[in-house]
């Protein structure tokens, strides 16, 4: 009891200024919503970020060694990837959904498109053991961990023991993409009042807040629900989205719904990666639909937006974009670690 | 003169500890008594292990088991209706690979009485949906579904002449917390408060209500998870 009330003190005490400062890992701003992530039972630590990197850029997580998770989860892509509409894996396989950009997960209370996962902790698996993605299990991830020259040491470090385990590997990756905070765009700088908009990223956050807001809230821009947005579903994929994990008919066709931060990095954009361009995007939103019954209730009408507010709108939604984030040097890939030794295998 | 009392001091220190000691030891060996919970596979009353053939009810087929893996949660001594005394261990997988996970061990208050035990089959929802745990719950066992949340409360796995499928294999991971799909069960057995417990699993119970022309591969909750589910729990009993 007291020692949370001094780590509740001492909480307090860091919550100086605009951000809310729970580790020198975990600062975020004072406008964020309190975090999903329950860290009491995964305290961040340095060592296990490092730990957590070192796992995330490594393939050795993946059947023959050759897919990491940054394979694509890029950093310079805001930890998605540009170059595939769908994932790619082993063996050159093609998955069905386009890998998501990765950061402020400590928000998210789902993962996946579908949001099949309820926990980050556990969402690693999918990929791991998807026989197009990673073709790995986690069973033997164990294995070759407990055979490399270095991650003995670093789960010693992480741990306080070189014991390797599915939980201590599942629980250092969440840590380092727990630590993959976005929160120093324009926006954010305009939010604490150390820049200001233009006029036209001005009006284009109006149109924001008119017409975009209900789903892709501030200051998250996501309300981490899902919707279908009329996209006609893939003759070739048939995907159905959350009604392939609740196999209730009012999900068909949903999917998550995603966060508009870092778009200039991430795209293609959807769930299958079919646009490439955030015109594209717009000009699907102010078009006729694929009418289903499932279409979510803003979208059953086209939205109105002249071409000028859609230049005005995308000035806006450029102020999203955090280069400080994606150029972070903490977030790379971890030279020291990988390269300088090598696995035995 | 000078180490004397300190020597003197160090006896009584000594005995002052060894007094405390042998009444904690004497208090706990009244108080509780060591006990195990032990499962016993059988098919059609014989001793089952994994890998070996069992004649099947129409005396020409015959089925052997691969894998049989669950987990029991909240395992809890009942008198009549009260709870009486519950497993500190809130999950444990028993594994019929592992012949030690087939062994529970329980103390037991030496004063309390019982004449049931009741535990759920399967892992619960909040369980299912914070994060990952080590030991029984790590992943690494293989009980936890890789592509959606949830544990697999029930894991059987092998092959049947009378199955239509490639090698005759079948497969039936239960698992599912959500609603209306909550595989879970929960199961009561009546008790006769001897020395240890022993809970018999009868798989021939299960076996003769399944057709594996109409199902031999359950692998998401749905449905027929849940009708796996129901038929699951009529493979426990305990011999009075």
């Amino acid at each position: 009891m007291k020692t949370k009330l001094i780590v509740i003190g001492i909480l307090s005490l860091c919550s100086v200024g605009f951000y809310t400062i729970k580790s020198d890992f975990f600062k975020y701003p004072k406008y964020f919503p309190v975090p999903e992530y329950d860290f009491t039972k995964n305290p961040i630590s340095k060592n296990k970020i490092i730990l957590g990197n070192a796992l995330f850029y490594d393939p050795i997580l993946s059947k023959d060694n050759t897919i990491s998770c940054a394979s694509c989860h890029s950093p310079y892509n805001a930890f998605a990837h540009t170059d595939h509409k769908v994932s790619h894996g082993i063996q050159d396989q093609i998955g069905t959904r386009n890998a998501p950009a990765l950061f402020n997960l400590a928000w998210q209370k789902s993962f996946m498109w579908d949001g099949a996962i309820k926990h980050l902790d556990m969402q690693a698996l999918a990929p791991i053991s998807d026989a197009t993605e990673m073709g790995e299990n986690i069973q033997h991830v164990v294995h070759k961990l407990k055979q490399s020259n270095i991650y003995p040491k670093l789960f010693q470090a992480a741990y306080g023991d070189r014991n390797i385990t599915g939980e201590r590997i599942l629980k250092a990756l969440s840590q380092f993409q727990l630590s993959l905070i976005s929160a120093n765009s324009k926006y954010d700088k305009v939010i604490q009042g150390k820049e200001k908009f233009t006029n036209q990223e001005n009006t284009g956050y109006s149109i924001f807040k008119n017409k975009c807001n209900s789903c892709h809230a501030e200051p998250m821009f996501t309300n981490y629900g899902f919707a279908n947005n009329g996209i006609a579903v893939d003759t070739i994929f048939n995907d159905y989205g959350r009604w392939m994990v609740t196999k209730q008919s009012k999900d068909s066709l949903a999917f998550k719904i995603p966060t508009l931060r870092n778009l200039r990095f991430s795209p293609p954009y959807m769930h299958d990666g079919r646009f490439k361009k955030l015109n594209q995007v717009l000009n699907h939103y102010t078009s006729e639909k694929n009418q289903s019954k499932t279409l979510a209730a803003e979208l059953k009408k086209p939205l109105q937006l002249t071409a000028n507010e859609k230049v005005d709108l995308i000035a806006f939604l450029r102020t999203l974009n955090d280069e400080d984030f994606i150029f972070d040097p903490k977030n790379k890939f971890p030279r020291n670690i990988l390269l300088t030794t090598k696995t035995k295998n | 003169m000078k180490l004397f009392p300190t020597f003197s001091n160090f006896i009584k220190k000594v005995s002052f500890i060894h007094v405390i000691l042998v009444t904690i030891l004497l208090l706990s060996c009244s108080a509780f008594a060591q006990k195990t919970i032990s499962l016993v596979p059988l098919f059609n009353q014989k001793a089952l292990k994994l890998d070996l053939y069992y004649l099947m009810d129409n005396k020409i087929d015959s089925i052997q088991f691969r894998t049989i893996k669950f987990y029991m949660s909240n395992i809890t001594l009942l008198q009549d209706s009260a709870e009486v005394h519950t497993l500190e261990k809130q999950h444990v997988l028993v594994d019929l690979a592992n012949n030690k996970s087939q062994i529970i061990d329980i103390d037991i208050e030496n004063e309390i009485s019982y004449n049931k035990i009741q535990f759920d089959l399967g892992i619960d929802p909040i369980t299912s949906e914070s994060g990952v745990f080590g030991g029984d719950l790590d992943p690494t066992n293989g009980m936890y579904w890789t592509w959606q949340s949830g544990y697999i409360n029930f894991k059987i796995e092998g092959n049947s002449t009378t199955c239509p499928t490639q090698n005759h294999e079948f497969q039936f991971h239960i698992g599912g917390y959500q609603e209306p799909y909550n595989t879970s069960r929960i199961i009561t057995l009546p008790l006769q408060q001897k020395e240890n417990i022993v809970i018999q699993l009868e798989l021939s119970t299960l076996f003769s209500q399944i057709n594996f022309s109409e199902t031999s591969s359950i692998m998401s909750p749905n449905q027929k998870a849940m009708k796996m589910a129901d038929k699951l729990t009529t493979i426990f009993r305990t011999t009075l």
